[in-house]
């Protein structure tokens, strides 16, 4: 790959609290090479996260980052794109954060179709709170907080993205840092929603989802004769687990307007641009039309 | 005729629920406003869309009145049962019109002293268009049993049914003109309350305190909202949301209310003036995210029009009981305004008071009212919004000419001597910082390290310390020393000052004292204005009278007595004067 | 060369309990340095180890991933290892005794790294250096 900025200008001097061989390195390494790779630099780009091991990502970089709650990186993301849509605005969290308690902002980004990129850290288990299930997590999963084995179907972000209307679904393995970076890097010059699910071995608490268990069955879609335009073909790789998960470009929808693309009030400005110009200029009188409403 | 008072009264509309009462009262409401009269608009309805009783009251003078009254001279009967529902707010003298086809008992009304006034409306709104006019037959006989001038009604009728097509507008016109014509030969002569334009009053707007904070917020340079709808508040994005494009303000009506504080907070994040806005029920969901702004230092203003709790309550109800609850909202401790406008035009002033504040010391800041308050029309002069006096106040930023010059790296939380640390947003090369919900050092880079944490506490909190000093002291209103003061905080304003009124007319001795910036509570402020009090009494829409624990905990002052009203009906000033009776009667006095 | 006597050699310089413990230790390496060294190599490595390490060797893709580094690397060895202790029963979940997996693994993967050494001679051996990622090449060489 070549990179036109230097990948170490994401570096942090932060002390970094993943376990060792934790797959979050290789997203961390993938997504400043990606930026790095379009030329995007560190003050030309958000990273918003939720809660979670991974979701401390942004403070492990030198970028504009936002940890927020548990959960809620999305509205936070989506509306700092609406405000100021020149910044690159990516979604960094985990499974959890995005699938469960972020499940219904999940679910209205994929119809929404803001133009910002999401990359879900999936290791199939809450690892921060030290190993209880999370939606990902296959049914059966024994865990301190599902000792019986999960009792649920394993929540399907691919299927759930593609029902709900997203324009960019992508599905990558931490232990393929090449494909995960380029991936990214398609997800982020996507224009619209990109999702791009990492699959990511939690190696401390996930004894079952390992780099193993993903190796035996991980394929490319791009190896066999797949086109992500392809809806139906799509709908039925999503639904493509146990034996052969495949990862790469699952489905895309190019040409689709973005929500922003479609906000009628920020044909002129955004509403950053505005109150800076507001407070240089006020320019009362252009409100004393509106009372003519009241009289 | 003996006794004709002129532009001094109240008139009802009563209904059920889809007949029409809000919208017809309103623009009722507006054809008194452009003659020049002063008016109070109160609605009552439910949380339906069909069935069961609701009404509109107006209330018409000369001088300005920020509370309904409950003696109300004119009852416009939709429904039999309503004339059984107001019978006991009506005031000798006065008059219920009604469709004569509704058989209505005569006698508890003769008992009173009040006129029964049938006419055929249904008929005249069959005959000149349909029946779902009947309310413009009723506004019109009650225009002509006052003897108030047909043509300001005309006007009202032709600019709300324009969109609905020239024949609705005639047919209405038609209906008005004849009910106006027959309730006029019929019983204005009886009728001894009448109304009249006031000549030379100056240009009014009639609004609502909604539409009032709404105009505030955008004048103030707000141009992002992100909200869910819930009642009371709805009507604030709506009224942004219908603007024209020019004005650029983005709108979001978001998937639920964290949604709606989550995209506020990412919004004001990038360096929008951003906002949301909800009743109780939606703030409760916005908790979390008020601690995100808090500990994160990004403005984040909140509207919260309060309503009957708790749960879903009383929806379309007042209440004030939520001020504890927003004032500590969130875990842990971390800094918030909260200032609650008493009137309209304190409203106004809210809307973008509050992005200065929020700004000034990057902290979220709810700006509080109720029901009431945001969806009484009220007689403003149109002088009193005035856009010119709007200040715009961005707090400590960096501009990027700043930026260029730092010679450091930036550090979004430097600790300084106020606790605000210079802002920059995201965009300029120098500007790029993290922020994060764990504790943090200057860097807004995750530190547990127990130092800094102690210096981050006291930085955050601190910013109270430098807020407080300019929170506003509370108002007073009536006699510099009076044997009670009414203690109240919001839209009790208007009929504590009403009540003042009219017990200091009556020979007695009363004043008002009204808080309206609430947290951080201007303690010095308030100890000296307690301190000036011989009885305090503090009225307030609530149970547990949050205003007068608030009081103690903050300057270790107690009141010494409570008028307390939860029942979801805005105070009217005879309530709060009969209550203060009682306390006087129970030996609270001196 | 004999898979026991292989696995044997690695369970006792890593004092690992089990046998199986240190055939988990050997897939999990042997796997990884599939994911980064190129087909010739993976080939000639499996000559020289017993047959039954043959299908671990096997390249997954057709080229290795030049951004597999030593952290990935390390997964796939931490993997094979367990980094809980039991039950927390102040917070909850499982008690971590992941402070110690990194180095740990570092350790187990020096045992495999040494049994390797002691069957390839030192042309392979430089040849490997050259191709692992950056730090597994000094374990590697240090092993």
């Amino acid at each position: 790959m070549v990179t036109r900025l230097d990948p170490k200008l994401f570096d942090a001097t932060s002390e970094i609290t993943w376990c060792a061989g934790c797959g979050d390195f290789a997203i961390l390494k993938s997504l400043k090479l990606a930026l790095a790779d379009l030329s995007i630099e560190p003050y030309q780009a958000l990273v918003v996260s939720g809660i979670g091991c991974g979701s401390k990502l942004p403070d492990y970089m030198t970028i504009n980052g936002y940890m927020t709650i548990h959960g809620r990186p999305l509205p936070v993301a989506t509306a700092a794109k609406l405000a100021n849509p020149e910044l690159h605005v990516v979604v960094v969290n985990g499974d959890g954060d995005s699938y469960g308690i972020g499940g219904n902002h999940f679910v209205q980004s994929c119809r929404r179709n803001p133009n910002i990129t999401q990359i879900v850290e999936n290791n199939q288990i809450y690892g921060l709170t030290k190993g209880q299930y999370s939606p990902t997590s296959d049914k059966g999963f024994v865990t301190t907080t599902s000792p019986d084995g999960a009792i649920e179907l394993a929540f399907n972000p691919m299927s759930v993205a593609l029902a709900a209307g997203a324009t960019f679904i992508a599905r990558a393995f931490a232990g393929e840092p090449k494909h995960l970076a380029q991936l990214i890097g398609e997800g982020i010059q996507h224009r619209g929603y990109a999702l791009i699910d990492v699959l990511q071995p939690c190696v401390t608490f996930n004894r079952v989802n390992t780099y193993d268990w993903y190796r035996k069955r991980i394929y490319h879609l791009e190896d066999e004769d797949y086109d992500p335009v392809d809806r139906e073909a799509a709908w039925e790789k999503a639904h493509e687990w146990e034996e052969r998960i495949p990862i790469g470009v699952l489905y895309r929808r190019d040409g689709l307007p973005t929500y922003e693309d479609q906000v009628a009030t920020l044909s002129d400005g955004s509403p950053v641009s505005r109150i800076i110009e507001l407070a240089r200029n006020p320019r009362p009188q252009q409100y004393e039309s509106l009372k003519d409403g009241f009289l | 005729m003996a006794n004709v008072v002129t532009n001094d009264m109240s008139i009802v509309i009563g209904g059920d629920a889809g007949q029409g009462v809000e919208s017809s009262g309103a623009g009722f409401a507006l054809s008194f406003a452009r003659a020049g009269l002063h008016v109070f608009g109160l609605q009552d309805y439910r949380s339906r869309i069909r069935g069961g009783h609701n009404f509109y009251q107006i209330r018409l003078s000369e001088q300005q009145r920020l509370s309904h009254s409950n003696p109300v001279h004119l009852v416009l009967a939709l429904t039999p049962e309503t004339v059984e529902l107001h019978l006991d707010q009506l005031a000798e003298g006065g008059a219920v019109i009604f469709p004569d086809k509704f058989e209505i008992d005569p006698e508890p009304l003769e008992k009173r002293g009040v006129r029964l006034d049938a006419l055929p409306l249904t008929r005249i709104a069959e005959e000149h268009g349909s029946r779902v006019m009947t309310n413009t037959a009723a506004l019109g006989a009650a225009a002509g049993i006052t003897e108030f001038p047909l043509e300001f009604m005309e006007g009202v009728i032709r600019d709300n049914f324009a969109a609905k097509g020239q024949q609705v507008v005639d047919a209405n016109l038609k209906v008005a003109d004849a009910a106006y014509r027959l309730a006029r030969e019929r019983y204005g002569a009886e009728f001894r309350f009448k109304l009249a334009p006031v000549k030379g009053a100056p240009r009014r707007l009639l609004m609502n305190g909604n539409e009032a904070l709404a105009m505030g917020a955008l004048a103030g340079g707000c141009r992002f909202v992100s909200a869910y709808p819930m009642t009371p508040a709805t009507s604030i994005v709506e009224w942004l949301a219908a603007l024209p494009h020019e004005y650029g303000v983005v709108i979001k009506h978001s998937e639920d209310e964290i949604a709606a504080a989550c995209m506020a907070i990412g919004a004001s994040y990038v360096g929008a003036r951003a906002m949301t806005a909800t009743s109780g029920g939606g703030f409760c969901l916005m908790v979390e995210a008020m601690g995100l702004a808090g500990m994160t230092e990004v403005p984040l203003v909140i509207m919260e029009a309060q309503r009957g709790g708790p749960s879903t309550g009383l929806p379309t109800r007042t209440e004030q009981s939520d001020l504890l609850f927003v004032i500590h909202a969130s875990q842990g401790e971390s800094p918030r305004i909260v200032i609650a406008p008493g009137t309209v035009e304190e409203c106004f002033e809210a809307g973008w008071r509050a992005f200065n504040l929020a700004e000034r010391y990057q902290c979220p800041v709810v700006v509080m009212t109720d029901t009431c308050l945001a969806s009484s029309l009220r007689t403003v002069d149109a002088d009193a919004i005035d856009f010119a006096a709007v200040e715009i106040d961005r707090g400590p930023t960096l501009t990027y000419e700043e930026l260029d010059r730092l010679s450091d790296g930036y550090r979004r939380f430097e600790l300084t001597k106020t606790g605000v640390s210079p802002r920059a947003f995201p965009g300029h090369p120098k500007s790029v910082f993290a922020s994060s919900s764990d504790e943090h050092d200057e860097t807004g880079h995750i530190t547990e390290e127990n130092d800094n944490r102690r210096r981050m506490m006291r930085k955050r909190m601190g910013k109270l310390g430098e807020a407080e000093k300019e929170m506003r002291p509370p108002s007073w209103y009536g006699p510099e020393k009076a044997d009670f003061t009414l203690v109240c905080w919001g839209s009790t304003y208007g009929p504590c000052k009403e009540a003042a009124d009219e017990i200091n007319d009556a020979g007695g001795s009363a004043n008002v004292l009204h808080f309206s910036d609430l947290w951080p509570v201007p303690a010095e402020a308030a100890v000296a204005a307690l301190g000036r009090c011989r009885r305090t009494v503090a009225v307030e829409q609530n149970y547990t009278s949050q205003l007068a624990r608030l009081l103690r905990m903050t300057t270790g002052i107690q009141v010494d007595g409570t008028l307390n009203k939860y029942d979801g009906r805005p105070f009217a000033p005879e309530e709060i004067v009969a209550g203060l009776s009682k306390e006087v009667a129970s030996g609270h006095a001196a | 060369m004999d898979y026991a006597q292989f696995l044997s050699e690695v369970q006792k310089d890593g004092s690992f309990g089990s046998r199986e413990e240190a055939e988990a230790l050997v897939v999990g390496v042997l796997m990884a340095m599939a994911e980064v060294l190129p087909t010739a190599q993976l080939d000639a490595l499996a000559a020289q180890l017993p047959p039954e390490t043959t299908v671990y060797l096997r390249r997954p893709g057709s080229q290795p991933d030049p951004l597999f580094d030593s952290h990935l690397f390390l997964g796939w060895v931490v993997s094979t290892l367990d980094a809980t202790g039991s039950r927390d029963k102040t917070v909850g979940g499982l008690d971590l005794t992941a402070a110690y997996s990194g180095e740990e693994a570092v350790r187990r993967m020096r045992c495999v790294f040494s049994a390797l050494k002691r069957r390839i001679g030192p042309d392979q051996q430089r040849e490997l250096v050259a191709l692992l990622p950056e730090e597994v090449d000094a374990w590697f060489l240090n092993a």
